[in-house]
């Protein structure tokens, strides 16, 4: 049995996990969340395709290499990876001038822009785990990420003694009933709200004078009662999803959520903890990043990276889903779908190629939701299938000498 | 074999001023001149340039997260981008885009396009280190390695409030520096990036820290002594409390002094020798800090020198960068709690020239490199990119070795600068040699690199040939040649050949008792475990890059 | 107002009228073709200036001389076509486009007169220091905002003739902009200063607004709870606002110096407002 195995499933990367390989198929026998029970366990095998005819998988990355030459307008997308699968979309998209995005990529995008437009303090899990007297989970309780409570906020016993925390749930995550008591629901409405909330707690953090007395019902005193919480933490954390809040305003509440942790900071510590990162998104913004100077989407241009502005047309889709057997590529475009062997996010493809999944049969590493920790992945259940990279890679050679600039 | 004819060859090791000579090489490495009956298959005739060992950049911030941080908050620097073309071996040269904060691929090849054959990220978090070794192995052609962060991190504070024996200190800073392939360790604010966590907004070398009751002091000398123990060819690599606060030489001086005698060296020293005096309360305190170099031959320094425009600062010192925020130019910042092991600031800046503060800054840090006496305990560094990005340096180069050049540039600046600081009265011109030794030479012995900065037979044959130039900014930035492992990869300025380069660490030895320790710590409080730090050989050449180079854990006789 | 007017390198040269071919790239940035880079040029000149990295002008345009305008000004015909990035940094003379105009029309414009016949994209401009946009139709989401890399606009003047999408005036340091058609949502968004006129806009307006004025005609649904009322006033600047519209030849229903002035948004500072003309 392989023990503390890292989980590439969600962008908490829990890396306690252990992983048993039965007939080829890894299971999780310790710790994990039922969606790594479900994801783990992949088939050893499947059949490359082309035109829906059964292909060797370098066969149908040559196949893919010559419809990629004849495109003028491609896309590498979905981008579920690891690390060198991320490097080798770049190197082929700048080969091709192709764009490059992420299926996280709006989310992505609204925390980007809210941080570019302002201060940003943050923090990370262990952090959090070990500090936060005070959390604040503003439209979100966390449901993209099973285990984020068990891992971060149940631990009571710290580095630094027991922690008595107050949870705090605002937006559409308060209207639901809490599932523990130690939930508390400050304030509920819907996450379209939460911009405008939290100027409200900020107004009256700041001693402003309102001439609203109630907003969507709630009562002004709530705030006030809330801020007095708020800055009476010693160590306050701000937890929020962009996923779960809607492009392209979600920024809005995200640049007030940053001012208002900014301004508790000023007298005590508070810090932002914005919740992420699934699929390889966080390793995916990392890799573009440092190679190509800025997150999905982008796109190349004459072998140059470039803010990718609007959502152009393409005509050629490489899709990448090597964790997530259900993402599906943009309808009406031809699909090169690179993904594991039991994908079924739709319709027969183009061309299918099986990946092999990283963290289960074959090795890499990711970059952790809160962007810092970057954590390697083992391949307890080893199979004979290409990697990403070993697929993008071999497209790339299929593609030398066709590329519009391949000698310029 | 390659020779190389009228190379006028600066090699402080070997004691060569620019003597015209033939140099050897063979399978990659200098080798003792073979004779009249050696076969020679290729000649390349340096037509009397001036040759060197590779650039050594001993600090530089290429390869870590906070970089990558820097450029999302830098949209503007990545507008400019260059396009990927094929080189003339037919190896591909990657696209990217930056100046301040260039992606990887073409940090690689800019540090060669001038000559520059390896550069050391300087701050690397344990949580970090794979990401960071994956960033260098994307730093093409140069060699790298980076200097793993300790002295913020919980269980270090903890063992040092509970009194732990040297010896244990001295595992546990060899577990983190074998673990995360590190060369050397960097101490930033020592305590301070864990104090802010505790809400303390300044550490000062004798305050105690909120929680632990531990000092700056005491963090600093417990880890210098380890360093020490363990012979890590570097001396700790120190970032002291107080950088860029007006008054912060009293910190300065007192952390010099607190290393009692042990090996230390004190980066980005420039940010650290500020005075408090004249009617800005800000003033040049370069004097008394090359002084007190000069007087304590357990010393060495790097100068984190300022150049104007734009750049970002990024730094593991959040205490310092949340101080900073509000200068943040574009007004974009970040700071970040780390895992209970450090923290990072990343605050965009730009370095005005008619801006008093920022010229003296620029004043200051020349008047370090002219008043430092001996050139093989200062070091030539940018802090890249804090104080300017390092493709500044052929212009540094020449404001040390031209007095001329630099004081029309002084006149050139905030007129009260000339007036607060001494740098006119500062004759000294840099020789060739010098630039050798603050490049090269000396960064090559600080850091233990025994077969690199020097071109003796057996040394690796990384050099670089600049025509002769009076102009000195013209000369250094633009090589006639450069060879990397012997390999020529750079002709008058451009890029032949980009091939990977080595990957430089140490493995020091530990008790196991130590891994036990710290693993059943990272299992129990933090969200991660111990053996996930650990970044393995194979996984860096399967990324794209080389296993690491294991240099040995000894220091120069 | 008066505008720069570009130096003329030769008087007997006449403006230019640059058509877009069908067969010209789908993604064309249009950053290239600014009145001053091809003032002086003939026709068969200027279809050989090279428009991106390997594309010379005339591969994507039809070149004509214009022999009634003189040679700082330069016409486009885009038809529906929308290119990106017309008038980028344009710093003098006049560029016309008759058809639409992509994203980020006029971005860092910093002096001349730029006129879309048609409509254009988002981030019309962003950035934009000085100079003048006069759109015909209607504009994109972020009109005057903060695309990435940039600031909101932070001088010049702005004018849409017809409706702006959601986030006008996002971050918007300096200038004005006037939309006769009204706003979309979340209207003035964030602004750091600047003046935003409209008959009328959607939800949200104002939220985030630290300095700056919204000039409306109509309350705006679903104010944010954090702006108060400091109830009516006379603000002389209106009527100077209303005489330089109309100096501009820009129609919107007459401004009265009387106005309720709601104050906001308290979360970000309070000293912003919203003017409501005619209370």
């Amino acid at each position: 049995m392989n023990q503390a195995l890292t989980c590439p499933f969600c962008g908490l990367l829990c890396d306690d996990l252990g992983v048993e390989s039965r007939a080829g198929r890894a299971e999780v026998t310790a710790a994990g969340c039922a969606q790594a029970r479900a994801l783990f366990p992949v088939p050893p095998q499947a059949q490359a395709r082309i035109d829906g005819q059964a292909a060797d998988w370098r066969a149908a990355a040559k196949a893919a290499a010559e419809r990629l030459a004849a495109a003028r307008r491609p896309s590498i997308a979905g981008l579920g990876c690891d690390l060198a699968g991320v490097r080798a979309a770049l190197m082929l998209a700048e080969r091709c001038d192709a764009r490059v995005e992420h299926r996280h990529g709006a989310a992505l995008a609204q925390e980007l822009r809210a941080t570019r437009r302002g201060g940003s303090l943050r923090t990370t899990l262990s952090e959090l785990r070990n500090r936060a007297d005070c959390v604040l989970f503003a439209g979100t309780r966390a449901a993209a990420h099973p285990r984020f409570f068990e891992r971060c906020i149940e631990p009571r016993e710290g580095l630094f003694g027991a922690r008595q925390r107050r949870l705090i749930l605002i937006g559409e995550a308060a209207q639901t009933a809490p599932e523990s008591a130690a939930l508390e629901h400050a304030l509920a409405f819907p996450n379209a709200h939460l911009a405008e909330a939290v100027q409200l707690l900020r107004a009256r953090l700041a001693g402003r004078r309102l001439d609203a007395r109630h907003w969507h019902g709630i009562p002004i005193e709530r705030f006030d009662a809330l801020a007095a919480v708020l800055r009476a933490a010693h160590y306050g954390v701000a937890v929020w999803d962009a996923a779960e809040l809607k492009p392209p305003h979600a920024e809005l509440a995200l640049r007030a959520l940053y001012d208002l942790v900014a301004e508790l900071n000023r007298d005590t510590r508070w810090a932002a903890l914005p919740l992420g990162g699934n699929d390889g998104a966080a390793g995916a913004a990392a890799v573009c990043t440092w190679l190509a100077g800025r997150p999905p989407p982008l796109r190349y241009v004459h072998g140059a990276p470039q803010d990718a502005l609007n959502a152009d047309a393409t005509d050629l889709v490489i899709w990448i889903s090597a964790f997530d057997p259900q993402a599906a590529p943009p309808p009406d475009v031809p699909a090169v779908v690179l993904a594991r062997a039991d994908w079924r996010g739709g319709a027969a493809p183009a061309i299918f190629i099986p990946v092999a999944v990283p963290g289960v049969q074959r090795p890499g590493a990711l970059v952790r939701l809160d962007e810092v920790p970057c954590l390697p992945l083992a391949a307890p259940a080893p199979a004979d299938l290409p990697g990403v990279a070993d697929v993008l890679d071999a497209v790339r050679a299929g593609l030398a000498g066709r590329s519009a600039h391949a000698a310029a | 074999m390659l020779r190389l004819d009228r190379a006028r060859v600066y090699d402080p090791v070997q004691g060569w001023r620019g003597q015209s000579r033939s140099l050897f090489i063979e399978n990659g490495r200098m080798v003792a001149d073979p004779g009249p009956q050696a076969t020679v298959e290729r000649v390349i005739d340096l037509e009397d340039a001036v040759v060197m060992a590779g650039g050594i950049d001993i600090h530089s911030h290429i390869g870590s997260g906070k970089v990558n941080l820097a450029r999302t908050l830098m949209p503007h620097d990545h507008a400019r981008t260059e396009r990927a073309a094929a080189l003339e071996n037919g190896a591909w040269r990657h696209g990217g885009s930056g100046q301040a904060t260039p992606t990887s691929w073409i940090a690689g090849y800019r540090y060669a396009e001038m000559g520059y054959t390896a550069a050391f990220e300087p701050a690397m978090l344990p949580v970090n280190a794979r990401a960071t070794h994956y960033t260098l192995a994307d730093t093409p052609v140069i060699d790298k390695g980076a200097y793993v962060l300790l002295g913020n991190d919980d269980l270090f504070l903890r063992l040092l409030a509970r009194g732990a024996e040297p010896q244990r200190l001295a595992d546990y800073v060899a577990w983190m520096l074998a673990r995360t392939r590190s060369l050397a360790v960097k101490v930033v604010n020592p305590g301070g990036i864990s104090a802010f966590k505790f809400n303390q907004r300044a550490l000062d070398l004798d305050q105690a820290h909120a929680y632990y009751g531990v000092t700056p002091r005491q963090v600093l000398r417990a880890l210098a002594r380890a360093v020490h123990d363990l012979g890590v060819p570097h001396p700790l690599h120190v970032h002291t409390s107080n950088l860029g606060v007006p008054g912060n030489v009293a910190t300065t001086l007192a952390t010099m002094e607190a290393a009692e005698g042990l090996p230390l060296h004190l980066t980005h020293v420039q940010f650290h020798s500020y005075g408090k005096e004249g009617p800005r309360g800000f003033s040049s305190a370069a004097e008394a800090i090359a002084e007190a170099v000069n007087r304590q031959p357990n010393l060495s320094i790097d100068v984190g020198q300022v150049m104007f425009g734009q750049t970002a600062t990024a730094s593991g010192d959040t205490m310092a960068q949340y101080a900073n925020r509000r200068h943040a130019h574009p007004h974009a910042w970040t700071c970040i709690d780390i895992e209970c092991e450090a923290g990072c600031g990343v605050v965009p800046f730009r370095y005005r020239d008619r801006n008093f503060v920022h010229a003296l800054q620029w004043a200051i840090g020349l008047e370090l490199f002219l008043r430092v006496r001996d050139p093989w305990r200062i070091f030539l560094t940018t802090d890249h990119p804090n104080g300017a990005p390092y493709t500044v340096y052929p212009q540094l180069m020449r404001l040390l070795m031209d007095r001329g050049y630099r004081n029309r540039m002084l006149d050139a600046v905030h007129p009260e600068v000339a007036a607060h600081s001494a740098l006119r009265g500062l004759d000294r011109e840099y020789t060739l040699e010098e630039i050798a030794i603050v490049t090269r030479a000396g960064p090559a012995r600080s850091l233990g690199l025994r077969d690199r900065g020097h071109l003796a037979p057996g040394a690796v044959a990384d050099l670089v040939a600049y025509r002769d130039d009076p102009d000195r900014d013209a000369m250094f930035a633009r090589p006639s040649h450069v060879f990397k492992d012997g390999e020529l990869i750079v002709r008058d300025g451009r890029l032949l050949a980009a091939p990977q380069g080595a990957t430089l660490a140490l493995e020091p030895e530990f008790d196991a008792a130590i891994e036990a320790q710290i693993s059943e710590h990272y299992a129990r409080h933090l969200s991660l475990r111990a053996e996930h730090l650990a970044v393995g050989a194979q996984e860096l050449a399967d990324y794209g890059g080389r296993a690491p180079l294991i240099l040995p854990c000894t220091r120069h006789g | 107002m008066a505008l720069p007017s570009s130096q003329s390198r030769g008087s007997s040269v006449s403006g230019l009228i640059l058509t877009l071919k069908p067969q010209a790239p789908e993604a064309l940035d249009g950053a290239g073709l600014l009145p001053a880079s091809l003032a002086g040029l003939s026709p068969a000149e200027a279809a050989r200036r090279p428009l991106a990295p390997g594309i010379e002008l005339g591969e994507c345009f039809t070149v004509q001389a214009d022999p009634a305008a003189p040679d700082h000004r330069l016409t486009l015909r885009t038809g529906a076509r929308r290119l990106a990035r017309l008038g980028c940094a344009m710093d003098g003379g006049t560029l016309r486009v008759v058809g639409d105009a992509g994203d980020l029309l006029g971005q860092d414009l910093r002096g001349g007169e730029i006129v879309v016949e048609g409509g254009c994209g988002a981030y019309a401009g962003a950035g934009q220091r000085a100079g003048l946009i006069r759109v015909r139709g209607d504009a994109g989401d972020f009109l005057g905002g903060a695309a990435d890399g940039y600031e909101g606009m932070r001088g010049g003047v702005l004018l849409v003739q017809g409706r702006a999408g959601a986030r006008a005036g996002w971050r918007m340091r300096r200038g004005l902009i006037a939309v006769a058609g009204g706003c979309g949502d979340w209207c003035g968004a964030e602004m750091l200063a600047g003046t935003l006129v409209a008959p009328r806009c959607g939800a949200r307006a104002g939220l985030g607004l630290r300095r700056g004025s919204l000039v409306l005609w109509e309350c705006p649904p679903e104010l944010p709870a954090t702006f108060n009322d400091a109830g009516v006033a006379e603000f002389v600047w209106l009527a100077r606002l209303d005489r330089w519209l109309a100096a501009l030849e820009f129609r919107l229903p007459p401004l009265t110096q009387r106005a309720r002035r709601l104050v906001g948004d308290q979360g970000a500072g309070g000293k912003g407002e919203i003017l409501i003309v005619g209370g």
